[in-house]
């Protein structure tokens, strides 16, 4: 049994519906943070799926620049998250309908 | 063969991670159980020869984002026990997992129909950080420069959001 770049595939296409779930079912704010850094991590499983059977380092590099983004995008989500908590006491999503229409 | 029974090993640990922490009822196993997904993705790019991006992996992730993960649990906490309710509303838990496990179908689907990646087959480099080091201060410089000037902006933006007003 050898590998190869549907492995790769395979495993990034489970851990993006296993980040869709916890985004659509969770909550708790942090939790949907959790979510979006499984989908993240999941694109890079495929980029380095790629990068490993296409030969070449791009996908390396692109893999790197996502998680420079998932870095940034965590610190801005949990300054939301607690700002959200110091206005609302509680990060309760489902709560935190004051925008809707 | 010992890379496959290896991809296997940590791809069980990326999926069973991620489903705890997509999954478990409290929001402290759940941050918890991210550190075995994580854990397991790393494994993945060890075996991919992607070795800077393990090591990346690691400071980032394990490093980094389940701290600033923990950190806002202790900042935020008690309050679904104040609440007195489930993290994960039994009523949105069985659409939740039918429509993740629609995606995973439909996303496999297409891969396997529409693609056809099994051409090719490069060696895994032997040690990438000299190249990954050319690409990122040449090919991708600019790439490179955005990505310094966004991290900036992120952590001016991330102190501005967390002040509180003086009244």
């Amino acid at each position: 049994m050898t590998l190869d770049a549907y492995h790769y595939l395979g495993l990034g296409a489970a851990l993006f519906s296993i980040g869709v779930i916890a985004v659509v079912t969770r909550r708790n704010a942090i939790g949907v943070l959790i979510g979006v850094e499984l989908i993240l991590n999941a694109a890079n499983v495929n980029l380095v799926g790629f990068s490993r059977y296409a030969g070449g380092l791009d996908g390396q590099v692109f893999a790197l620049f996502v998680i420079v983004l998932a870095a940034a995008e965590a610190a801005v989500a949990l300054a939301i998250i607690l700002q959200l908590f110091d206005k609302r006491s509680d990060v309760d999503v489902d709560r935190a309908s004051t925008l809707r229409g | 063969m010992l890379e496959a029974t290896l991809f296997y090993l940590f791809a069980a640990m990326a999926v069973v991670g991620g489903l705890m922490a997509a999954l478990l009822p409290r929001i402290v196993h759940a941050v918890f159980s991210l550190l075995l997904c994580f854990l397991g993705v790393t494994g993945i790019y060890l075996l991919a020869g992607a070795d800077f991006l393990a090591i990346t992996q690691l400071v980032v992730y394990v490093g980094g984002v389940m701290v600033l993960l923990a950190f806002g649990i202790l900042l935020t906490g008690r309050t679904a026990e104040a609440l007195g309710e489930k993290e994960v509303r039994p009523r949105h838990r069985l659409p939740g997992v039918v429509l993740g496990l629609l995606l995973f179908a439909g996303l496999l689907a297409a891969v396997m129909a529409s693609t056809d990646f099994r051409a090719g087959g490069a060696e895994p480099a032997d040690g990438t950080i000299a190249g990954i080091g050319r690409l990122l201060l040449g090919d991708y410089i600019i790439l490179f420069e955005f990505a310094s000037i966004l991290l900036l902006i992120a952590l001016v933006g991330a102190a501005y959001l967390v002040r509180r007003e003086r009244a």
